[in-house]
């Protein structure tokens, strides 16, 4: 029965998955609104709001929590996003972030650098991180 | 020499740069355009250089990028095209440059840049990007600078969903070049180039308006060629607005613009365009209507009157074009693209003393196209 219940949450946990958008813990920031979160990741800044130089990580657009992210964060496809680096990159507007893989490359990449930021799905969480956002 | 100094800088800072340590990320994209139209033998569309011979090459080009960091706040990025042309097997670099972001809202580039003639100028070449083959030529083949070498600064507002920019840039662009659009030579220099665009954007618009001011000089014009004929410094602009719509599964551009040009044998034109697009899962049919339009300016009561009305008559271009276009989505980094246009060609002929006569010609053209991103 426990095993049941415990299936159970992990399905629906599964099903309604929030996204957390992570830090290193020693970056200095706490918290950071939608809006922020979303010029940090498509590179209309290269700094957190205290002034801290930012390199966003990315996931791999093979993962379910790409698209998500991105329909939540910046209200676009993964079609658009697409789109959308490709004008930048041969624009010589900006750099598309930095494409590591799914949530424990990205947990892995944002423990290892204070100017790290992130987002992964909130169950892959670890105390190696600190979230600063969720999507949910 | 002094004009390709700063490209050349750009180039040897890369080069160290990848020399020392930083990462290199290299990127590119490849067109594959196939076209034939439906012209007498002997003809050929002056504008977009189809015959009723099939031709994968003048459309078709392979383009590497390669970027670097510097520093934080610097960065070099050059960027090579191959494609077939009149020139010859031709490798140039259409860009080349070292950016430096002074803070989050400006960006100074320096080296050959590509200046924001019109609304797609920056990417012209990325036909992944957008949903054409070729953006309209009734508007790109109008200025035929891609590049320049000299400066270019943006400046950029981000408010809270939406973003306000200017661009400022000014530089030269000699030699030979290639037409904006298709692969035909021009052997135009364009000098003292400068020019702004401001624009506003937000998830789904952008909204722009542009000016663009250069001195234009032939520089393979036959030492006969009268002087009303001539571009030896001639002042040429080119300004327009334009607006382009990505909103859920409806696409739209339009653009209008003006080629104002000083006496010389080409003409004055204004061009506009309109697309509107669907898009339905990975297929995106849509349909543009495009229009040159030119001005003829006659010449009275000089002895070379005929000499110069009959060659300026024979330079008016107008045109307008139908096009239905599908764009299917392979996949997230390559797309198959058809189209089919329509257009009604009017050449002119100077016919004495302020009147010309025309004559239309339908032309029907066929073109497939494989982009692909990197």
């Amino acid at each position: 029965m426990k095993k049941i219940i415990l299936s159970i949450a992990l399905l629906s946990s599964a099903l309604l998955a929030d996204i957390a958008v992570v830090v290193n813990p020693a970056s200095g920031v706490d918290a950071l609104s939608s809006s922020q979160v979303k010029k940090i990741f498509m590179a209309k800044t290269k700094k957190f709001p205290n002034g801290n130089k930012v390199v966003p990580i990315d996931q791999t657009s093979d993962n379910a929590t790409y698209a998500t992210f991105y329909k939540q964060v910046a209200g676009k496809s993964t079609s658009k996003m697409n789109k959308y680096w490709v004008k930048l990159t041969f624009t010589g507007k900006g750099e598309a972030p930095k494409k590591v893989g799914g949530d424990s490359d990205v947990i892995s990449a944002v423990k290892s650098d204070t100017k790290a930021i992130g987002y992964v799905d909130a169950a892959a969480v670890t105390n190696d991180v600190k979230v600063v956002y969720t999507v949910k | 020499m002094k004009k390709s100094l700063l490209s050349l800088i750009a180039i040897g800072v890369l080069a160290s740069t990848a020399a020392t340590a930083s990462e290199v990320r290299t990127s590119g994209f490849i067109n594959i355009v196939g076209g034939v139209n439906n012209m007498k033998d002997g003809e050929k569309d002056l504008i977009n250089g189809y015959d009723n011979q099939y031709d994968f090459q003048q459309d078709s080009l392979a383009a590497i990028q390669f970027s670097t960091n510097i520093a934080d706040n610097m960065g070099a990025t050059i960027q090579l095209i191959a494609q077939k042309s009149d020139i010859g097997d031709d490798i140039r670099m259409e860009w080349g440059y070292v950016s430096y972001d002074l803070n989050d809202e400006i960006r100074i580039l320096a080296g050959r840049i590509r200046p924001s003639l019109f609304l797609y100028s920056n990417y012209l070449d990325v036909g992944y990007a957008y949903t054409w083959i070729t953006p309209p030529s009734e508007v790109y083949y109008q200025a035929q600078i891609t590049n320049l070498d000299g400066v270019n600064a943006a400046y950029t507002l981000e408010l809270d969903d939406s973003t306000i920019s200017l661009n400022v840039y000014g530089g030269n662009s000699t030699g030979d070049k290639l037409n904006p659009v298709h692969g035909t030579t021009l052997n135009f220099d364009y000098d003292d180039v400068v020019g702004a665009e401001l624009a506003f954007s937000n998830d789904f618009m952008k909204l722009r308006a542009g000016y663009t001011a250069a001195k234009v000089t032939n520089t393979n014009a036959a030492a006969t060629t009268p002087e009303l004929l001539l571009f030896d410094n001639s002042s040429a602009a080119f300004y327009g607005a334009g607006l382009s719509i990505d909103w859920e599964n409806i696409l739209f551009a339009s653009e209008y613009i003006v080629r104002d040009m000083d006496e010389t044998v080409a003409p004055d034109v204004q061009s506009y365009y309109a697309m509107i697009g669907y898009k339905i899962g990975n297929f995106t049919p849509s349909y543009t209507y495009a229009v040159a339009d030119s001005d003829m300016e006659f010449e009275e009561g000089i002895a070379t009157a005929n000499i110069i009305n009959g060659a300026r008559a024979g330079q008016l271009n107008d045109r307008a074009t139908h096009t239905i276009g599908l764009r299917y989505d392979l996949n997230s980094a390559a797309a198959i693209k058809a189209e089919y246009s329509m257009s009604t060609i009017t050449t002119s002929a100077y016919a004495g003393g302020t009147s010309l006569t025309e004559t239309d010609e339908d032309v029907n053209t066929i073109r497939v196209a494989l982009n692909v991103v990197f």
